[in-house]
């Protein structure tokens, strides 16, 4: 015990001096090397008085010289646009609250709708936002088209069971995706009783194309292997006050689409205007699978008077 | 000579298909032979101009311009002398019963409409021959509208937007939420009331306008179109509502451009209602419910608590074994 208390002399003056040495050799050395940054940087300001210059290839071809500083201006604004595009998608619009009706007397599998909705956000043909499914209930009752979107539900299933907060309901209503976040588990796809959710298994369509656009929350695009998609209520239309893709490319009137707060839907082919309350009330219209309680936003209008032939049916000129 | 006949053969069935897809839609007589119950009139016209617009156009185009939609068959230009040639009642019977992609309207439809569609595009070949014909004042009924009347003449603010000759003024009656609008011209400095101008009235949405006025309606003989406001029409927060009078879109190559508007406190007042103030599991992490708020803490303190209990056990143990060693 009392032999490891010992502290030989010599050997920490040595060490003391050792660093001495070297800090005076470090100091000199960073003076020098301050001056010689300052001399150069001095001599390129002469040179340059607006800084360091680039030369960049501008969008009709020609090469120009650009300060650096301002190179890093532009980046910066991208930046802000796409941190804008994600905050003002996670708020939504306030004080709306948007509600889709589907009458399904008027459908006649055009297919137009998923055609535009596929256009717009960057879907490979095999994948749908919305799609069109001929439905027969039972043996006995009559098939009919049905346009099934995302329904938007007030009560999620989707959303509650995201384990970081990529897929979220927004105050007028809309559920969205944000591509950045989604970490490509799959819980919401096996939450939702609709089936409204897709998965992209690979590249997106035309992935090149898109790759330097800035990410729209609003709009799912660029798309992004490996996460989520699904029908978005077109919310970057609503915000310009136009109706969405599928709504506005239908040839037929299937949709309608409005403000539940203004109690007014617009049809999307003839661009009429009525009383939402009105038109559900007076039709019989309801919502798909409500006994789950997931509160859907999109209804439906039976298929009754359909002004089509249903599914399978030959058109037969009847008399009337 | 083998193949030439080969070609002919091809053409002549080319013409055959074509000639039998487009040119047998066989009418039964008695139906052809029918005739329209419904009087062509101002009013008439007007409507099934409205009906074509909301029904028809998608498809079939602007009458004259021969711009439907490419189907096969085509869909007919109504303006058309192709079409015009079919009798009232072949008309009647081919809306009614549709063939093809053309659907038929008799579930959607009620007759008068469907006779209202025909009145207006016979008038399209009328036009050719007497076009913009008066149609005579006296037969509109007038509105009754007595004080409101005074009022529109008298007020000097004109608002109107208009790009033709006619000027729109609007009116109100606050007991019974009534909405007036006038269409008048001004000749030497005076308004003169003009009758059979087609005017909507409409409330201010976010995508369209919400027409509360009747389909197609025309001004009387005193240049005026009601409509009465719905009582239960939500306004924004504080109950203003922006009332439109104008001519419809599809009036103004003929009309010209006209539109006034004014706000009123006539709507029921919208409470802002936002879905993300309740707590839910859908909703962001600040806002979860209590249960599982409560829940959730009460598993990890009681977590911790466990480990603590252990610790002092684990604690007491040492002390124990060593007070019974220096024992």
């Amino acid at each position: 015990m009392e032999e490891n208390t010992h502290i030989p002399e010599n050997d920490g003056e040595g060490r003391r001096d050792f660093l001495k040495k070297i800090g005076i050799f470090a100091g000199v050395g960073v003076a020098a090397a301050a001056g010689a940054v300052y001399v150069a940087s001095d001599y390129e300001e002469r040179k340059h008085p607006e800084g360091k210059k680039v030369r960049v290839l501008t969008a009709d071809g020609q090469l120009v010289e650009v300060p650096e500083s301002e190179l890093q201006k532009i980046e910066q604004e991208e930046l802000d646009i796409e941190d804008e595009m994600q905050r003002r998608g996670r708020e939504g619009i306030p004080g709306k609250s948007w509600v889709m009706v589907i009458d399904l007397a008027k459908c006649r599998n055009a297919r137009m709708c998923i055609a535009a909705c596929q256009a717009a956000h960057q879907l490979r043909p095999d994948q749908y936002h919305i799609n069109t499914l001929v439905m027969k209930d039972s043996e006995h009752s009559a098939p009919y088209y049905m346009p099934k979107p995302c329904y938007h539900c007030d009560n999620p299933p989707c959303v509650k069971v995201c384990p970081v907060n990529a897929t979220f309901k927004r105050q007028d209503g809309i559920v969205l995706i944000d591509n950045l976040r989604c970490i490509g588990c799959r819980f919401c796809v096996a939450a939702c009783p609709y089936s409204a959710r897709i998965f992209n298994w690979f590249e997106p369509r035309d992935s090149e194309k898109y790759k330097d656009q800035p990410y729209d929350v609003e709009l799912n695009v660029p798309q992004k292997k490996g996460t989520i998609s699904k029908c978005l209520f077109s919310a970057d239309r609503l915000r310009k006050g136009e109706l969405p893709y599928c709504v506005s490319s239908c040839p037929n009137g299937v949709y309608w689409f409005g403000d539940m707060n203004e109690d007014v839907v617009v049809n999307g082919t003839t661009k009429e205007a009525v009383r939402f309350s009105q038109l559900i009330k007076d039709n019989g219209g309801y919502t798909y699978l409500e006994e789950l309680g997931t509160k859907p936003r999109v209804f439906y209008l039976p298929p009754k008077n359909r002004i089509f032939p249903a599914p399978g049916e030959e058109q037969t000129a009847s008399h009337s | 000579m083998n193949l030439k006949g080969l070609f002919t053969a091809a053409i002549l069935s080319i013409v055959f298909i074509l000639g039998y897809a487009q040119g047998t839609w066989v009418v039964p007589a008695a139906e052809k032979a029918r005739k329209n119950p419904v009087a062509s009139s101002a009013e008439s016209i007007s409507k099934g101009k409205n009906l074509y617009n909301t029904h028809c156009k998608s498809c079939h185009g602007d009458p004259g311009k021969n711009n439907g939609l490419p189907l096969n068959p085509k869909p007919t230009d109504p303006a058309s002398d192709q079409y015009q040639k079919n009798t009232d009642g072949e008309m009647f019977y081919k809306i009614t019963n549709g063939r093809g992609a053309m659907p038929s309207f008799k579930a959607t439809l009620p007759e008068q409409d469907r006779w209202n569609i025909i009145n207006f595009v016979r008038s399209l070949s009328k036009k050719k021959v007497a076009d913009n014909a008066a149609e005579p004042a006296g037969q509109a009924e007038a509105t009754e509208a007595p004080a409101v009347a005074a009022e529109v003449t008298a007020s000097e603010n004109d608002t109107t937007v208009a790009t033709g000759k006619i000027r729109l003024a609007l009116g109100f009656d606050e007991d019974s939420k009534t909405i007036y609008a006038r269409a008048f011209r001004i000749e030497n400095d005076k308004r003169i009331p003009t009758s059979g101008v087609p005017v909507e009235i409409a409330v201010k949405r976010y995508f369209r306008d919400l027409r509360l006025s009747e389909a197609g309606v025309l001004t009387d003989v005193n240049g005026y179109v009601s409509a009465v406001f719905p009582e239960d029409l939500p306004a924004d927060t504080a109950g203003n509502v922006v009332i439109i009078a104008r001519i419809p879109e599809s009036e103004q190559e003929e009309f010209g451009m006209a539109v006034t508007q004014q706000t009123k406190t006539w709507g029921i007042k919208l409470i802002p209602h936002n879905i993300k103030d309740a707590r839910s599991l859908w909703n962001d992490n600040h806002k979860l419910p209590l249960w599982l708020l409560f829940s959730y803490l009460a598993a990890v303190s009681g977590a911790l608590v466990t480990f603590a209990y252990i610790l002092s056990l684990v604690w007491k143990i040492y002390k124990i074994g060593k007070s019974s060693f220096q024992a």
